[in-house]
Order: C-alpha cells, then sequence, then structure tokens
C-alpha cells in the first residue's frame, strides 16, 4: 500500500534524517549511560571546580568538580524517561478518548469533550506544580502528570480528525457489512487518522522535554542525587560569573533535544499532508 | 451574535465551575494535613492531637465535604479566597499585588510579540522559499524550542555580565520610577516574549501563504491590483483571523513562561509568590494563585473568541 510509499518519502527528507539521528544517538546514550559515561556523575572533585572543557572533563565540570559531560548522559536517561511515558500516557488514553467521542456522538462525545475542554483551560504548567507540589516530585509522578496535561491536546485531533473520516464510504461499508465498533474503529479510522497523532507526538515531546526541565529548574523535578538537566541550568546560573559553562552544555542539550523534536514533528507534517506538499 | 455571545457566555460560566470544583477535590483528596502546616509539625516538632483537632476545627476541615464545598464556592463567588496559612493575610490582597507585578511583564511581552511576529510572519511569507523565510523561519523554530530559563539566562550572561549595561535581577516601581522600572524589566519582557513571538510568526506565515492560496487573490491579481495592496488589503485581512486565536492561547505560555523568567531575575510577581507558598506548603495562597490565573487564561480566551467573532462576519451572522 502506500504506507510504504509514505515511510520512504520521510526519508527523503533531510531533516527528518538529521532530527532522526540525533534523537536517536540520545536514547542510545540513555541506555547505555553507565556505560558511555566516562566518570561518575556524582563524584566531587574539589580540586577541579569550575574547569573548562579540557582533555580530562570533556565539557568541563561544575561547582562541585562534577563531570559535566557525565552528568548530562545520565540526566539524559531522566528527561527521555519522563517526556516519553507521558506521552505513551497522553497519546493513548487522549487518541482513544477522541476516537470514542467523534464516531459515537451525542451524549459521550459532549462530556467526554467538554471534560477535555476543563482540562484544556489550565495553564499547563501551572497545573503541574500545583499537582507536583501535592503528589511530591518523583518519576512516576512526574510522567503521570505531564501525561495527563497533554491528553486534551491528542483527544482534539483525534476527535476532529474521526469526524472527518466517520463520514468516508469506506466506513460506511465497514459498518453494512456488520463489522464490530471496535473493529471499525481500531482498523478502518484509526489508521487513517494517524499521521496527525504522529506529528502531535513529536510536538509534544518536545513539550514534554521543556516542562520537565522546566519544573527540574524550579526545584520540582526529582530529588538529587539524580541529574537533571533543568537543575544543572538552576544550579549552575549562580556561578555563571565563574564559569559558564556548567550552565551552557545543559542549556545547549535542552535546546538541540526540544528542537529536534519539532523540527521533526514539522518535516512530518510537510511530508504527511497533501496540501503542504511542494 | 447575541445568542452566540450567550451561548458562550454560559459555556465560561460552566468551565470556571468545573475548574474550580476540580481544584477543590484536588485539594481535599490529596494526602497532607493543613493543620499540620498550620501549626508547623515537621520530623522535630509533631503537635498534640489536641492542637491538631482545634485548628481542623478553625478551619472548617471537621465539616462534611459538601458543607466545605458550598463554602468554598461561595466565598468563590465573593471574591474571597481564604486567608494564608503562614501570615493569616486574606490571599486575595497578596494576589492583587502580585498580579500587578506579573502583568507589568505579561501585557509588555504579548504585545511584543503580536506586533513583531505578526510583522515577521508576513516578511516571510512574502519571500517565501528565499533566503529571509529560512533564516526567519529558523529562528522562529530556536525561538519556541528554547525554554525560557535558557534564554533569560543568556540574556544575563550578555547584557549584565558583560555588557554590563542592565541589572541582572531585581524589580522597581513601574508608577514611582519608570526608567528603572524598564532597565530591570526589559530582560525578563524580552525572554518572556520569544516563545509567543515565534508562535504568532509561524501561524502568520502559515495562514498568509494558505490565503495567498485561495481563488480570490488570483481574481484580484487579474484585476491588475499591485502585490503590496494584496498583501496588506486583502490577504492579511482573512490571514489575521485564526493568528488572533493563536494569541489568546499565548496566553497560558505567558503565564508558564512569567513563573520560571520571574525566577529567574527575582521579580516579585505571582510567581514568586507561589513558589514561596510551595516551599511553606501554603495551601490556600497555591490554590488561589492556580485558580487566578487558570481563570484569567480562560476570561482571556473568551474575549478571544468573541473578538473573533466580532471580526468574522461568518461566525458573527451564524
Amino acid at each position: 500500500m502506500n504506507r510504504f510509499k509514505s515511510i520512504k518519502r520521510l526519508l527523503k527528507d533531510f531533516r527528518i534524517i538529521i532530527c532522526g539521528l540525533f534523537i536517536l544517538l540520545l536514547a542510545l546514550t540513555a541506555i547505555f549511560a553507565p556505560i558511555i559515561a566516562p566518570h561518575s556523575f556524582s563524584q566531587m572533585n574539589t580540586l577541579d571546580r569550575f574547569s573548562g572543557p579540557g582533555p580530562e572533563f570533556l565539557l568541563g565540570t561544575d561547582e562541585f568538580g562534577r563531570d559535566i559531560l557525565s552528568r548530562l548522559i545520565h540526566g539524559a536517561r531522566l528527561t527521555l524517561i519522563i517526556s516519553l511515558g507521558a506521552v505513551a500516557i497522553s497519546s493513548v488514553i487522549g487518541t482513544l478518548a477522541g476516537l470514542i467521542a467523534g464516531y459515537s456522538g451525542g451524549w459521550t462525545e459532549n462530556i467526554l469533550m467538554r471534560l477535555m475542554d476543563a482540562l484544556f483551560s489550565f495553564p499547563p504548567f501551572l497545573l503541574a506544580i500545583f499537582v507536583i507540589v501535592f503528589l511530591g516530585p518523583s518519576v512516576i509522578n512526574l510522567i503521570l502528570t505531564i501525561g495527563l496535561l497533554y491528553i486534551p491536546r491528542f483527544a482534539r485531533i483525534a476527535h476532529s480528525s474521526t469526524l472527518l473520516v466517520k463520514e468516508l464510504e469506506y466506513v460506511e461499508a465497514a459498518q453494512a457489512l456488520g463489522a464490530s465498533i471496535p473493529r471499525i474503529i481500531g482498523r478502518h479510522i484509526l489508521p487513517n487518522i494517524f499521521a496527525p497523532i504522529m506529528v502531535q507526538m513529536s510536538l509534544t515531546l518536545g513539550a514534554a522535554v521543556l516542562l520537565e526541565s522546566g519544573l527540574s529548574f524550579l526545584g520540582l523535578g526529582p530529588p538529587p542525587p539524580t541529574p537533571s538537566w533543568g537543575r544543572m541550568v538552576q544550579q549552575s546560573a549562580r556561578f555563571m560569573q565563574m564559569s559558564p559553562y556548567g550552565i551552557i552544555w545543559p542549556s545547549v542539550i535542552i535546546s538541540l533535544t526540544v528542537l529536534s523534536f519539532n523540527i521533526f514533528a514539522d518535516a512530518v507534517r510537510d511530508n504527511l499532508d497533501p496540501r503542504l506538499r511542494q | 451574535m447575541s445568542q452566540y455571545l450567550l451561548k458562550r457566555l454560559g459555556l465560561t460560566i460552566i468551565l470556571l465551575w468545573l475548574v474550580a470544583t476540580i481544584l477543590f477535590y484536588f485539594v481535599h483528596l490529596l494526602p497532607g494535613d493543613p493543620a499540620m502546616v498550620v501549626l508547623g509539625g515537621g520530623e522535630q516538632h509533631q503537635p498534640t492531637a489536641e492542637q491538631l483537632a482545634r485548628v481542623r476545627e478553625q478551619l472548617g476541615l471537621e465539616d462534611p465535604l459538601m458543607v466545605q464545598y458550598s463554602r468554598y464556592l461561595g466565598g468563590l463567588i465573593r471574591g474571597d479566597l481564604g486567608n494564608s496559612f503562614v501570615n493569616q493575610r486574606p490571599v486575595t490582597l497578596d494576589l492583587r499585588i502580585r498580579l500587578t507585578r506579573s502583568l507589568q511583564l505579561i501585557i509588555p511581552a504579548m504585545v511584543l510579540a503580536s506586533l513583531l511576529g505578526i510583522f515577521l510572519g508576513i516578511l516571510a511569507a512574502g519571500r517565501r522559499g528565499k533566503f529571509s523565510d529560512f533564516f526567519f523561519s529558523g529562528i522562529a523554530l530556536t525561538g519556541f524550542s528554547v525554554p525560557v530559563f535558557v534564554s533569560g539566562n543568556i540574556l544575563v550572561l550578555i547584557f549584565a555580565i558583560n555588557l554590563r549595561v542592565l541589572p541582572s535581577a531585581g524589580y522597581a516601581n513601574l508608577f514611582e520610577d519608570p526608567s528603572r522600572w524598564l532597565s530591570y524589566a526589559i530582560l525578563p519582557i524580552v525572554s518572556l516574549s520569544l516563545a509567543p513571538l515565534a508562535n504568532v510568526m509561524r501561524m502568520t506565515r502559515t495562514s498568509m501563504l494558505e490565503q495567498f492560496n485561495q481563488d480570490y487573490v488570483r481574481t484580484v491579481r487579474a484585476k491588475g491590483v499591485s502585490e503590496r495592496v494584496i498583501t496588506y488589503r486583502h490577504v492579511l485581512r482573512n490571514a489575521l483571523l485564526p493568528v488572533i486565536t493563536l494569541i489568546g492561547m499565548q496566553t497560558g505560555i505567558l503565564f508558564a513562561g512569567s513563573v520560571i523568567v520571574e525566577n529567574v531575575f527575582n521579580w516579585p510577581g505571582l510567581s514568586t509568590l507561589l513558589i514561596r507558598s510551595i516551599g511553606s506548603r501554603d495551601y490556600p495562597v497555591i490554590q488561589g494563585t492556580v485558580l487566578l490565573t487558570s481563570f484569567l487564561f480562560i476570561l482571556v480566551n473568551l474575549v478571544t473568541d468573541l473578538s473573533y467573532a466580532f471580526i468574522n462576519p461568518k461566525v458573527r451572522y451564524k
């Protein structure tokens, strides 16, 4: 079918290759963090505080003389686990809610979508702060909270796409053949609304990384000694005048990660949406 | 129009009520005893059972949940958010002072982001495929990928530490000393505006390009109207509709951003109050801050929708 064709088209876009490679590299780094990291992330070398990039410490050291590179590598683990976990939750629940609302219509639709509106009317970052303050900043809580916040994004997209797709002839044909509702939704509607959901997944991953690092920056991320990118920025900000490296590297890596997810989403959208294809 | 207005207002009221209710049950269903917080209980200091019971009585925590809920809703309608656990002052008092200071950053950032974003968006759309389009679009993509605390710190590094032209953090009263206020406010405003600016610019660009493909543009062009007039008189008017909705939605981003920006620049607004009350577990203040920002967020979206309806005849006459 043309699923093959669309994958081939995606691979022709250099943005997808570059960002995909970066994300893959990051994921591999996170998985093999203990093997790759040249130093321990918590070992303090008091004689080497605030050292710049050099042969011993490739990216320099922070205010306790800890190796910045090793801390970044371990931090990748935390960031990726939290954002992937959150997006897994929000995309599955949100898409399902949107599909059900869009397909069944009536009261189910009304209640589900108004609920999504209510969830959507909290400024996400504040709600996240609120929930984390009450539940405590463990990794699981962060995943659940961020996941919950992003459910409406997926629900809205799945809902509006389902409304369009369910009127099409092949859905009518499946209904006439007596296919069950889960089969119609799963086999006929879901594959045809998958492109916008994939774009949203990539965008939401970027947003989740931003949110997680923002929370860590405010001191609401997982507690030390787990290294997290946001907290690295926060702690180094005070020592900016003595050595800028502690703040520069984590800033760069957070920005690059979010940027790759966003560019990836842009590229997928450009290629899968026939109206935008040139 | 009036029917639309009523429907939209009704929906907003339901939404406000839903948000308030969710927040209420959230606070009450979660673990943690507010009486402990009031008494400053912790690992070193354990209040006695009688003390706890007395404070719970004072706070009305012994009443049935429904009674507490109606008291809470009644207070909300009167504009009463309860008293702070820490200093016993009414929450609304502090919120009012803090909100004006936060808005001193948020409103200028919003104006800056909207005007500059629309301008750059038009520019990029007009030069589609040329170098400046790639350049601005690339900058925009970076703009909303860089976290506020990163851009804020970069600005501090450049303007406060290296060039030494602006203070790195602080606050001055806008009404007493405007020029000093500006010197403190300019960096936070700029870093706060970057993400919404990028969003507005991207939306303007896409929306303009979509409009350029419409039939009416071909007709106008066939009539021999200049590109300049097509862009500003015809395309821009239609292209701005989705941009207006987007600008309304940016308030959420701005409030979120202000939490961090105020933290970076030590600006005594809502967010610093929020962070402080988180530290002391001052639930009424935390709840009040989140409630206030959510309400503002909802109301701004209402205003956006209404102005959208006002501008767009398709909605107005439905």
